[in-house]
């Protein structure tokens, strides 16, 4: 049944739609999903998988705060890897490839479990605003729909075109019309909104290609999870496939450059450097030979492919010869093309660090809308803006994470200070205090704060409390124990590492960089059943890297000190004329709300923050 | 300046820099009494507030540098409300630059433009009216220091320090390649690589340091180089500013086949001349020689004078030479016109950059000399190129123990992203000197230069 009155609306069912319903009716406010299409709930637009570098630890955060993306990638993972193994435990990024329909099914039957939650079908094609304040939706079919506050998820679908070669067509994805009256009527009331664009490969038939000529890229040998919970535990997996463009498909490609709408200037919008079509690639980069092709599976039973790394929007017959010349390929068929898609968005520095625009009291954006690319960087936005959308509604202070406390933190600071020319991604390099930040510790960092806001279940909290008491109890052990150079010097020496002379902690050994923790207690028959492998590594981790780790909590304390001074929300900076033109006008635009966000926006200068630290320091 | 806030005890120059009877350095915080103390042949612990106490201040490497008197004033009772000493030194350049470095070495941190009466501020010393006033000071010390930071950098170092971070972002780029994008097709540099690479710009970063570190402008003085075609009066004017016939003087062209240099103060700062042979085609290998070397010499100079004669050379003719020269970019060039008292063509209009005189007469030599002080940068009051120098040398030498971190992580077998947060410091340290360094610049790079994207 509808309500005529809701706490929060959520309009858009994607990623940040469906993070952003479950934390609001979660924390108990009423709740209403509305989307154009029941059927594509939390629909994987582009590629069939979770994670990777920097995502992965995303989606970690988003689930220590009791966000569903770790569970549902979990519950739906045909391959499970974490990349980055061989690096500093930084960088180690979980990674799922998942089953797209099975991935949306887990969404669809999670969000029906949340009480509070109700779901309808319609588009939503404008908004209730009276005295710059948002009261609720009007929809298609001649809805209006109150609600205290409403969260905007529109993905690609609004004034979304796709392109395919000379084709246009509007819509937000393939099969799917696009959304038409927001944006005009945002605009209208002021807000500024720009085009982005992006692209996606052809999806093909996999029983058309030969995988005995390509290389097999298997999931780890001990999967694990992303989800801080007892999410089921994989037991077989899917491989990926590699294989490789070459000079013969660049020049068949290059046949069409002049009808990719990509390339001859057609589409206008700003797209990303970091995820280029094939025809960006193989004309900025002319002297490589060949380009990487990663052939995913989309599912445990479908024939479907996905193939990584083509994306295109050059006229299909075009798609299909090129692709042809690829090796494994020779027979392929399509089931459709690649194409790209426009879409507007809303330029984030319109937004306070809640997500809620400054402009319109009660109204939230997330995901594409803002500017972003990426399920995992929508779903923690969605995310933030559920929580902050209920908390609202409450009279309660937004919650803003910082930048050495969260992924999540960075990238929402990002936005809404320095704003983004590109759809912007996460990379690890974007966060200062990235050795804080690590996917291992996601718990650590969040979970106690998800208790506080009354987010965590009770078996989160459970399970959290335990993996703590494990962690003390491990590090106590490995203090408490003493060593004899008998017990341990034959491993140490098989390890290329310095004997022992007298009697040692523990601890002591597993601070050198040749000791392994789970071979050294091994060695010491240090066993107990609540030390599990994520225990042993977490230890690990802080015992061995406890140097980087202190240096980087002092820089992010000094640091810290910044956002201590609070910015007034009216403070006219035009007022202050030791201030340079430039910072007057950047920081009456941002309105930031302390100095330590004042520092990050450019153009403001050492010399101004002095005169800022100066203003409000006292 | 956000440094304000960091507890750190801080020092400067607080009088004018240049050759004055007494200079005044300021150092406050709540180590401050304990930081001279260090370097000061008595302790301050126990002197009472606004009490001065005589003795002798010692260098860096602890030999003693002067006699000089400390005023203590105790917090909060003092300028900046903080625990304060007054070093009272005599005012030699060379005195100042020691003296804060002595300081520096003793744990104090040197002061950033206006941090002094940022401090007084922000400690209730001040009336919350005068902040207005305050930002303004800070905003005109910040684009002094400036400046003073541009006319140093002048003579090599601004273009090195930014080839300098040009290279650590490409190398950055590089570590930071293979950690974000380890699942992307492009080539990774190897360990061997990455240990040249750091090599060579920490080996660039010390040597920038040490050079700063001589204060060689102060010790050596400033380097000026007389440039012109022969017989324009180079030399003459060299022995008017110097006041003896250190060169040989004659009206055979191509009489100085050799640079000649000599020092000379004016105001109080030490300038040093090199009078360089004249610029012209010669097939005499001698002279040559002496060309050679004078273009040489001239591309070490931070000033260039270069000589017009006004009874042979017209404006037209002139500006032709200039353009036609190929002189170091980083040295500011001042277009001299001798023997105006003899002009056989409408002289030019005067101006900073263009100067008329008679070496002969002495007309227009005081112009000259004031100029030359004016572009040594000791006429902004309040700040001091001594310790923008020091400031420099520190920044670079943090950066430099940051690259060694680096080189230290390489070769033990230390993860990457472990070293990358060690050249994260050092582009830190680098920033404070060339402006900070977005996290962006090393994603634009890597976009710029590798394929990414599946």
């Amino acid at each position: 049944m509808i309500h005529s009155l809701y706490d929060v609306i959520v309009v858009g069912a994607g990623h940040a739609g469906n993070e952003a319903a479950a934390a609001a009716a979660n924390l108990g406010a009423q709740t209403l999903l509305i989307t154009m299409n029941m059927g594509v709930i939390g629909q994987m637009s582009c590629n069939p998988a979770m994670g990777g570098i920097a995502k992965g630890q995303i989606v970690r955060e988003i689930d220590a705060l009791g966000g569903y993306s770790g569970i549902v990638s979990d519950e739906s993972a045909i391959q499970f890897r974490m990349l980055n193994r061989s690096k500093g435990p930084a960088m180690w990024s979980p990674r799922t490839q998942n089953d797209r329909m099975l991935f949306a099914q887990s969404w669809r039957m999670h969000l029906e479990s949340i009480p509070k939650l109700d779901f309808m079908q319609d588009m939503v094609n404008g908004l209730v605003i009276e005295n710059n304040r948002v009261s609720g939706v009007r929809t298609g079919m001649g809805q209006t729909i109150r609600a205290k506050a409403v969260i905007v998820t529109a993905g690609t679908f609004l004034n979304g075109v796709m392109h395919i070669g000379e084709k246009q067509f509007g819509g937000g994805r393939s099969g799917e019309r696009a959304a038409e009256g927001i944006t005009e009527q945002l605009v209208s009331l002021g807000l500024t909104a720009d085009r982005m664009k992006t692209g996606t490969p052809p999806r093909v038939d996999g029983r058309s290609l030969d995988y005995s000529v390509m290389e097999e890229q298997p999931g780890d040998e001990q999967p694990q999870r992303f989800s801080f919970l007892d999410t089921p535990q994989l037991h077989q997996q899917r491989s990926c496939h590699i294989t490789y463009t070459n000079r013969q498909v660049h020049d068949l490609l290059r046949t069409g450059f002049d009808r990719s709408p990509m390339f001859n200037g057609r589409i206008q919008g700003l797209g990303p450097r970091y995820c280029p079509s094939i025809e960006d690639k193989i004309d900025r980069f002319a002297d490589k030979d060949a380009h990487q092709i990663f052939v995913e599976p989309e599912g445990w039973n479908t024939i479907e492919v996905y193939v990584n790394g083509f994306s295109t929007s050059l006229p299909e017959e075009v798609q299909v010869q090129a692709l042809r010349s690829v090796r494994g390929f020779e027979h392929v068929k399509f089931f459709r093309p690649g194409y790209a898609v426009e879409y507007d968005f809303f330029h984030p520095t319109q937004l306070h660090h809640s997500l809620e625009t400054k402009a319109i009291q009660g109204l939230y954006f997330a995901g594409q809308i803002n500017g972003t690319t990426g399920y995992e960087e929508a779903a923690s936005q969605g995310l933030m803006a559920g929580i902050n959308a209920a908390r609202s509604t409450w009279n309660q202070p937004p919650i803003a994470l910082n930048r050495d406390q969260a992924y999540i933190g960075v990238l929402i600071d990002d936005l809404v200070t320095k704003g983004t020319k590109e759809p912007y991604r996460m990379f690890t390099s974007r966060a200062e205090f990235r050795i804080l930040l690590r996917q291992d510790n996601a718990d650590e960092r969040l979970t106690p704060l998800s208790e506080e806001i009354g987010l965590a279940s009770e078996i989160r909290l459970k399970r959290f409390h335990e993996k703590q008491e494990s962690l003390k109890s491990l590090k106590k052990e490995l203090n408490a124990r003493s060593v004899e150079p008998e017990t341990v010097n034959s491993f140490l020496e098989q390890r290329n590492s310095e004997p022992i002379k007298q009697k040692v902690r523990a601890h002591s050994l597993a601070t050198r960089p040749q000791v392994e923790l789970s071979e050294l207690m091994e060695v010491l028959s240090i066993t107990n059943e609540h030390w599990t492998t994520d225990v042993i590594q977490s230890t690990s981790i802080e015992i061995k890297y406890a140097g980087y780790i202190e240096k980087e909590r002092e820089m992010a304390n000094k640091l810290k000190r910044l956002d201590h001074i609070a910015i007034p929300a009216d403070f006219d900076f035009h007022a202050i004329s030791s201030l340079s033109a430039e910072a007057r006008e950047k920081l009456s635009a941002a309105r930031p709300s302390n100095l330590g966000q004042a520092s990050r926006i450019s153009g403001v200068s050492q010399s101004d923050l002095a005169v800022l630290v100066v203003r409000f320091g006292r | 300046m956000v440094q304000a806030l960091d507890g750190a005890t801080i020092c400067a120059l607080s009088t004018a820099a240049g050759m004055g009877g007494i200079a005044v350095i300021r150092v406050s915080g709540p180590e401050a009494l304990a930081c001279v103390s260090r370097v000061f042949s008595r302790s301050l612990a126990g002197v009472e507030s606004h009490r001065a106490v005589f003795g002798r201040l010692r260098d860096a490497e602890g030999a003693v540098l002067d006699e000089c008197v400390a005023t203590v004033f105790r917090g909060p009772g003092s300028y900046t409300g903080e625990d304060t000493v007054e070093l009272g030194v005599h005012g030699s350049p060379f005195i100042q630059q020691e003296a804060v470095r002595s300081l520096m070495a003793a744990g104090c941190r040197h002061a950033g433009p206006g941090e002094f009466t940022a401090r007084a501020f922000l400690n209730g010393r001040m009336d919350l009216t005068q902040a207005e006033a305050v930002g303004d000071l800070i905003a005109a010390e910040h684009a002094g220091a400036h400046r003073l930071a541009l006319d140093q950098l002048r003579g090599g170092f601004a273009r090195e320090i930014r080839a300098l971070r040009a290279e650590l972002i490409g190398f950055a780029g590089l570590l930071e390649l293979e950690l974000d994008f380890a699942e992307e097709d492009v080539e990774f540099a190897d360990r061997e690589r990455f240990l040249a690479l750091v090599d060579q710009i920490t080996s660039q970063t010390r040597h920038l340091a040490d050079s700063f570190r001589a204060g060689n402008a102060i010790r050596n003085g400033l380097p000026v180089a007389i440039l012109g075609a022969p017989n324009r009066g180079k030399s003459t004017l060299l022995n008017a500013l110097l006041g003896d016939d250190r060169a040989i003087v004659s009206d055979i062209a191509g009489t100085t086949r050799d640079t000649v240099e000599d020092t000379c103060i004016l105001s109080g700062i030490k300038f040093r001349f090199i009078d360089t042979a004249g610029l012209r085609e010669t097939a005499d290998a001698i002279e040559a020689e002496g060309i050679r070397r004078a273009l040489s010499r001239a591309a070490s100079a931070q000033i260039v004078l270069y000589l017009f004669d006004a009874s042979t050379d017209s404006p037209t003719s002139a500006a032709a030479t200039l353009a036609s020269l190929d002189l170091p970019p980083s040295a500011r060039v001042l277009t001299v016109w001798n023997k105006v008292d003899e002009a056989a063509f409408p002289l030019p209009d005067p101006s900073d950059d263009v100067l008329l005189l008679s070496a002969r007469s002495g007309e227009g030599l005081d112009a000259l000399r004031a100029r030359l002080v004016a572009l040594a940068g000791f006429d902004t009051s309040g700040s001091s190129v001594v310790v923008t120098n020091l400031r420099h040398a520190e920044a670079l030498r943090a950066a430099a123990a940051s690259l060694d971190a680096v080189r230290f992580g390489l070769t033990s077998g230390i993860p990457s992203d472990l070293v990358a947060s060690d050249v994260r410091q050092a582009l830190h340290h680098l920033g404070s000197i060339t402006g900070e360094i977005d996290p962006e610049d090393i994603l634009d790079h890597i976009f710029a230069n590798f394929c990414i994207g599946k």
